[in-house]
């Protein structure tokens, strides 16, 4: 048994080794388009995650008009927060405001009267409420339509940069895949070719088909898993550098673990099946009907 | 083996109106019935495509018969599942025209190569090569390759290859075709020994003066059909002209007529160099 193990592994190697730029090829393509299919994807998730979380931190600005009473304002206020989804409201005096920004930038505010208006935040317990809150704010006569902002077109835009990215990665990724998937095909076929002399004795002296398939299997096998091995590592770089840089640009992300066990697993076994399954389609039919004369 | 089996039980071979048909009006054997007992020696005579080849291919299983019934050892060969082909080839040593070697490895790795590839230990295999390449007289080139050796000490190689599986049953598709007299003589010395030690052998030649020496059964074949059947013993001459036999323009040389003649030898060099480069170029090149 182990001898047999032993055989058919070296029948597989000494192809590797026959066909090394067509590997090389294979290999590389192979972890690219995992690379890009896994790391993306990855990536996706993240984003995707990280715009979950939004909703809760989900918040819609107010402006009132110009020449709002204060008591007029208060009553908003009060009102405001019955609204149904609404979390809680702070309301933001302009003369406190003004205060603020005139100890942050000192030269920017000399000199000039307060342009700000009073105006509130609202906090709402409910993304799907915002809507709602700001049509009612909107048709109040302090404030008016267009002095109610919210985040909706950030979160559009995040849907769309996510929708981009899903589209890239799937059209690149899959490009990829399909370019190495050819070139692990055509290292088995080229192995066929080149082999089959062997083949033929093999045929000649009764050799199992699987003697003579499985080490076909095998290469386009390891091919696949090396390009797995391959992408994990530059998917574990690439992680390091894009932490790197969200840390010391955005300050976040600092917690972010990488998920070692999981993607190594993830990256080889995606590798193995589709280079078992690109060998498969290569020997499928061929060579194990082998003719011996 | 012994001689004394080939008495009992189904013939080794049977034929029974074994038709081939490769194409509509292509035909391979065109009713061929005939029995081959254990422990048999017999030689398959006729000219190039008279259906040797096919007959052979028909034991092997690399062709099947379009009507009638080919069986080995009373088994209908023609029932046989394509995944069972391997095992029926174990029960058969096959010796192809070609000699079939790996020019990359040595003597004894081309043995040992074969008998790994089904499924033997090495240690099996350490055992065994020695014994198999002493049994062929060529252990002395154990280490030498295929390309080191002469036409008749690569057949000797793909013979002992033939034997790994212990066959009952050797078959050689023109095995002295591209063998000089010396080496064609030798190499059927070989294998009368080993049908000595009880092996049934069936060998495809043209080689009209081979045959007429050995005086063993002769099976004589033209267009598909048997023409002539001459028991053991019996001095054959070929049914049809034997200069027919040699007129035929073919990639094998023929060594003449008269056997151990060096003038013609000398004199028709042209067709085996050019055969053997030529085959061994297309063997050695791979396609892409
Ligand atoms: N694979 C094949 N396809 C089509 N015709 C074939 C094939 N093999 C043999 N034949 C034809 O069958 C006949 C018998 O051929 P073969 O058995 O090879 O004869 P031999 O071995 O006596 O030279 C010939 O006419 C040959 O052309
Ligand atoms: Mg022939």
């Amino acid at each position: 048994m182990l001898d047999r193990i032993e055989f058919l592994l070296s029948e597989a190697f000494v192809s590797l080794g026959r066909n090394k730029w067509m590997t090389f090829a294979a290999v590389t393509t192979c972890a690219m388009a995992l690379l890009i299919l896994g790391g993306l994807g990855f990536a996706y998730i993240k984003i995707d995650q990280f715009a979950q979380s939004l909703p809760s931190k989900f918040e819609i600005s107010v402006f009132f008009r110009d020449k709002v009473p204060a008591d007029d304002a208060k009553r908003v206020v009060a009102e405001t927060l019955k609204m149904e989804g609404v979390d809680n409201v702070r309301f933001l005096p302009k003369d406190v405001q003004w205060e603020v920004l005139k100890k942050e930038q000192p030269e920017l505010t000399q000199g000039i009267p307060n342009p700000l208006p009073d105006s509130m935040r609202i906090r709402l317990k409910d993304l799907a409420a915002a809507p709602n809150v700001a049509k009612e704010l909107a048709k109040k006569p302090e404030i008016g339509g267009e002095n109610v902002k919210y985040l909706a077109k950030e979160q559009e835009l995040l849907t769309t940069a996510l929708g981009a990215v899903r589209l890239l990665g799937l059209a690149l990724g899959g490009l990829m895949l399909i370019t190495s998937g050819v070139l692990i095909y055509n290292a088995i076929r080229l192995t066929v070719v080149a082999r089959r002399r062997e083949h033929r004795i093999m045929h000649l002296v009764g050799a199992n088909q699987a003697t003579v398939a499985l080490p076909l299997l095998l290469e386009g096998f390891v091919q696949g898993l090396l390009g797995g091995l391959i992408a994990f590592f530059a998917f574990w770089g690439s992680f390091a550098v894009v932490r790197a840089l969200m840390i010391s640009t955005l300050q976040v992300g600092g917690t972010e673990v990488f998920p070692i066990t999981s993607s190594l697993f993830g990256f080889v076994a995606a590798g193995g099946v589709y280079g078992l399954i690109c060998s498969l389609l290569a020997v499928r039919g061929k060579t194990l009907k082998g003719a011996i004369g | 083996m012994s001689m004394a089996r080939a008495e009992n039980g189904p013939p080794h071979l049977a034929f029974d109106r074994v038709e081939v048909y490769y194409s509509a009006l292509v035909a391979g054997l065109k009713g061929v019935s005939l029995s081959v007992n254990r422990g048999e020696f017999v030689f398959l005579c006729g000219q190039t495509g008279s259906g040797k080849s096919t007959l052979l291919k028909l034991i092997t299983r690399e062709v099947r018969e379009t009507s009638g019934k080919v069986s080995l050892l009373g088994r209908d060969l023609g029932e046989l599942p394509d995944r069972e082909i391997p095992y029926l080839r174990r029960q058969m040593g096959i010796v192809p025209q070609d000699y079939g070697l790996l020019p990359n490895k040595k003597v004894w790795e081309n043995v040992a190569y074969a008998m790994r590839a089904v499924d033997r230990s090495k240690r099996e295999v350490r055992q065994r090569v020695p014994q198999i390449l002493e049994q062929v007289n060529i252990m002395h080139r154990a280490d030498a390759f295929p390309s080191e050796l002469s036409g008749g000490e690569q057949q000797r190689v793909a013979i002992a290859r033939a034997l790994i599986n212990d066959p009952p049953l050797l078959i050689a598709d023109e095995p002295t075709g591209n063998l000089d007299p010396t080496h064609s003589a030798e190499i059927m010395a070989l294998l009368s020994r080993l049908n000595e030690q009880g092996t049934t052998i069936i060998v495809a030649t043209h080689d009209i003066p081979i045959v007429q020496r050995l005086q063993q059964r002769v099976i004589e074949l033209e267009f598909g059909a048997i023409v002539g059947d001459t028991a053991a013993g019996d001095t054959w001459s070929p049914n049809i002209s034997a200069a027919e036999y040699t007129t035929f323009e073919e990639k094998e040389s023929e060594w003449a007529t008269e056997g151990d003649d060096f003038e013609i030898y000398l004199d028709e060099p042209q067709p085996e160099p050019v055969a053997e480069v030529s085959d061994t170029d297309e063997e050695e090149t791979p396609r892409a």
